[in-house]
């Protein structure tokens, strides 16, 4: 045949230079920038209005800016650190609940060869401790299986705030004279809430890999463990950045509430500057700024890492501008 | 036309395992009863809250009631603004989520209400803007979900293939047609998980409301346990862990609802669109 | 029937159609062959007004459509599409599938819209389909289904763009089938294809497009055996190995 009519082949996802997707999704990105950057200034305007219209006490913002610094800093460190123990401890609940449920369903030939005598005795091979291994790993799995699953629910179908209070009298039940008790108190919490999400994001991310790369693998002789490490974890890591960075963007989110425990944090400084001292415009504008510094640029970069990585054929979403660029570099179809 | 039967035969190893897991469930439950019973735990104590905890629950399905329709109006709205052709829509559309979602629900709900509670005061002379000022919170909550909603709702719309809009248009059907029946019964089915789980969420962050007076579950729970302090800790843990179980029967039955509305609307043949 | 007078359109600094004049009789099977980027299935999309010229005038019977009163709906009524990825609507069953438009466009009631369609779902062969979805059905049948959605509409011409490019080999002569059947009940139709075997059997007119402009037209032997144009044979030459 040899022909060389592109429309025969299937058309790689590069089918228009990458540069003018590119620019028009910038453009977009651009667009919608500006229009929030519009947004913001409009705000501050206004703020400037409303302070010498004497609604707005802008002498209170400009005292008062620097009272923020170290709350702020205060809710940094309790994201992170927590978002971290988080992963650390949601790594191995996250395998128990991807891999679990594969190793207890038993395969059509498992289920035939079990119930003879043929299939009872040892495989060619097999060596029989690995089969009491097997059946110990099986008896150790259901009941983890089982934990992880109801931690995980537990955490998910509860508000934070009474996973706060329970966290708070149980600590302070034990260790009552604890150094920084309120900080502990605020991160264990957070640590075990962002540990039940973060445990789901990991089952999806290893269960999403591809199972076409896995049956490489076994075709090539690799073992479980190896298989595990070196294309289950290297592809579910990529998989997994965009859910996880969500759910440290809303774990930053969730310190507002430890105010309650009378973390010195972002949201209790605002508490006291609004309530205490009065001037909860002038505190709400503030706090938001400060939120909004932060989280924004971050969701924008979320964002924008979503746009690059659509995988076609599987329903993706095909931005309007997008389109929009196909067509305007002439490909139809 | 004739309803295709939708209902599946369910083979007995399901129904067993059903049957299982219910009984354990049960047991489980009659285990921890008696237990009480037994002086695990002051299981009079534990019975004479629900009372309380059940008034505050009324209050609670109210505010989800208010939050959720309301959210998904607005969410729906902005979120297919930023589908359409016109800029300005898309940017107003934007600037709406940007700005929710980078702000914490508390931060929304305790500012909103103070700041109308001060401008009340002073300028429209009210004496008591409580009322108003908790309105305006739960409003505050359901913008803030909305941005959620639109974030979903704009997924949906976009992962529906072009060719089919395109199609559409080919039959002679106009844009609002296109919409209404091609894209959005498709969006629908994409968007109807994500929307499940916001609606999980939305059911957690009322107990948010509390901080500013609202007398849902969790207000119920400190009210009581102010009391309860005095008593023992033990007591204090009975009054949240009732209140967690309430919570997470209502996230449950919201997400098995959604997973039945799911079933219900299923195409055959079709799986739902990868995340 | 359809007349196509120096039509120009062009995207950006992408001028992808420069004067492009065509005729299409009624009941005449004309076939469109020529490289990717020629244009042809943007001079497709003009003549049902998907997309609209920037120059030029194209008229269907004795209307002229690129004028502005016209409605694209009912351009669209006149003319079907046949598309390379079927694009049928995935929510709805075959029988829905083709009942949308006799409902929604045509404002059939739904009983005489339910027989009109089962009797051309017949038609293409998929009488036993009525009630599958799309993801149940195989390309060749959804093709197949496609076709039916637009026949169902009664047009005076229909166009087909590349509409077995993206078949299993298996699956492209059952819809190649339809089309000839089509062909042979004196539908009006502009395909365009590499199908040459469908080509030769039914059209009657054949036109090479290359960069935007017909380059030559004429028989499907005249082009195949005896092209006149070197850009012609060079692209025959590669199609037919």
């Amino acid at each position: 045949m040899g022909t060389q009519d592109a429309s025969r082949v299937k058309v790689p996802r590069r089918a228009i230079p990458s540069w003018r997707i590119v620019s028009s999704a910038v453009k977009a990105h651009n667009l919608s920038a500006l229009a929030v950057g519009g947004f913001l200034g409009t705000c501050i305007l206004l703020t400037f209005l409303l302070g010498t219209a004497g609604v707005l006490e802008l002498g209170f913002i400009y005292t008062n800016w620097g009272t923020l610094w170290g709350p702020a800093w205060t809710s940094l460190v309790l994201t992170v650190t927590s978002f971290l123990l988080g992963l650390a401890l949601a790594t191995p609940l996250g395998v128990v609940r991807a891999y679990a449920p594969a190793i207890f369903r038993r395969t059509r030939e498992e289920k035939k060869a079990g119930a003879s005598r043929a299939g009872r005795r040892r495989a060619v091979g097999e060596r029989s401790s690995r089969r009491a291994r097997g059946t110990i790993r099986k008896a150790l799995l259901a009941p983890a299986y089982g934990l992880a699953t109801g931690y995980i629910e537990a955490i998910r179908g509860t508000p934070f705030y009474v996973q706060m209070w329970i966290v708070f009298y149980l600590i302070s039940l034990i260790w009552p004279r604890l150094p920084n008790l309120f900080f502990i108190i605020g991160l264990v919490a957070l640590t075990l809430s962002t540990v039940g999400y973060q445990a789901e994001v990991l089952r999806a991310g290893f269960q999403s890999v591809g199972q076409g790369q896995i049956d490489a693998a076994k075709a090539v002789g690799m073992r479980g463990r190896q298989i595990f490490a070196h294309v289950t974890l290297p592809q579910g890591l990529r998989l997994v950045v965009l859910p996880l960075t969500n759910e440290w963007i809303g774990l930053f989110k969730t310190t507002s509430i430890l105010n309650f425990i009378s973390v010195q944090e972002l949201m209790f400084q605002a508490q006291e500057l609004g309530g205490p001292q009065a001037h909860p415009i002038e505190a709400f504008l503030m706090v938001a700024v400060m939120y909004f510094a932060i989280l924004m640029p971050l969701s924008r970069v979320v964002t924008y890492i979503e746009r690059k990585k659509r995988i076609p054929g599987l329903g993706t979403p095909m931005d309007v501008t997008r389109a929009a660029a196909r067509r305007r570099a002439g490909v139809t179809v | 036309m004739s309803k295709r039967s939708k209902r599946k035969v369910l083979s007995t190893r399901t129904l067993v395992r059903r049957a299982v897991g219910a009984a354990a469930a049960a047991g489980a439950f009659a285990v921890v009863v008696w237990l009480g019973y037994r002086g695990l735990f002051d299981i009079t104590y534990a019975q004479s809250i629900v009372d309380d905890l059940l008034d505050g629950l009324v209050v609670t399905l109210i505010a989800v009631a208010v939050v959720i329709p309301v959210g998904f109006v607005v969410g729906f709205s902005f979120g297919w603004a930023r589908t359409t052709r016109s800029w300005v829509l898309r940017a107003t559309g934007t600037t709406y989520v940007e700005f929710f979602r980078s702000m914490p629900p508390l931060v929304l709900i305790v500012f909103s209400s103070l700041v109308i509670s001060l401008l009340l005061r002073t300028y429209l002379y009210v004496e008591d803007p409580f009322a108003i000022a908790l309105g305006v919170g739960i409003l505050a909550l359901a913008l803030h979900s909305g941005s959620y909603q639109a974030e979903i709702v704009r997924a949906g719309i976009l992962s529906v293939p072009t060719g089919q809009v395109e199609a559409a248009e080919a039959l002679g059907l106009t844009r609002m047609q296109t919409m209404f029946r091609v894209t959005l019964p498709q969006a629908f089915r994409v968007s109807l998980p994500a929307l499940g789980n916001e609606f999980a969420v939305v059911i957690k962050d009322t107990s948010l409301i509390s901080a500013i007076g609202g007398l849902e579950v969790s207000f119920a729970g400190s009210a009581l346990v102010r009391g309860a302090i005095e008593l023992s800790l033990n007591h204090v843990f009975i009054i949240w862990v009732e209140v967690a179980l309430l919570y997470f029967l209502l996230t449950t039955i919201v997400t098995v609802t959604v997973r039945k509305v799911e079933n219900r609307y299923k195409v055959p043949g079709l799986e739902a669109a990868a995340l | 029937m359809i007349q196509v007078r120096q039509v120009h359109k062009s995207y950006g600094d992408l001028h992808v159609l420069k004067g492009v004049n065509l005729e299409i009789a009624k009941g005449q099977v004309m076939c469109m062959i020529g490289p990717s980027g020629s244009g042809k299935s943007t001079l497709l999309r003009c003549i049902n007004l998907l997309i609209h010229p920037d120059k030029g005038d194209i008229y269907i019977g004795d209307v002229r459509i690129t004028s502005p009163e016209i409605r694209p709906e009912w351009v669209r009524q006149q003319v079907g599409m046949v598309f390379q990825s079927f694009n049928l609507f995935t929510h709805l069953s075959a029988l829905k599938n083709v009942m949308l438009g006799l409902t929604r466009v045509k404002k059939m009631d739904s009983e005489e819209a339910r027989r009109k369609a089962t009797w051309d779902l017949q038609r293409v062969g998929l009488g036993d389909k009525l009630d599958a979805y799309p993801a149940q059905l195989s390309g060749g049948q959804q093709q197949r289904v496609a076709i039916a959605r637009a026949l169902a509409m009664d047009p005076m011409a229909m166009l087909f763009d590349e509409p077995t490019s993206a078949l299993d080999p298996e699956y492209i002569h059952e819809v190649l089938d339809v089309m000839t059947q089509l062909a042979n009940e004196g539908m009006t139709m502009l395909v365009v294809t590499h199908e040459m075997g469908f080509a030769k059997n039914a059209a009657s007119e054949v036109v090479f497009m290359d960069q935007g402009q017909i380059v030559e037209h004429g028989t499907p032997v005249e082009i195949f055996e005896r092209p006149g144009h070197d850009r012609t044979k060079a692209f025959v030459s590669k199609i037919l190995g």
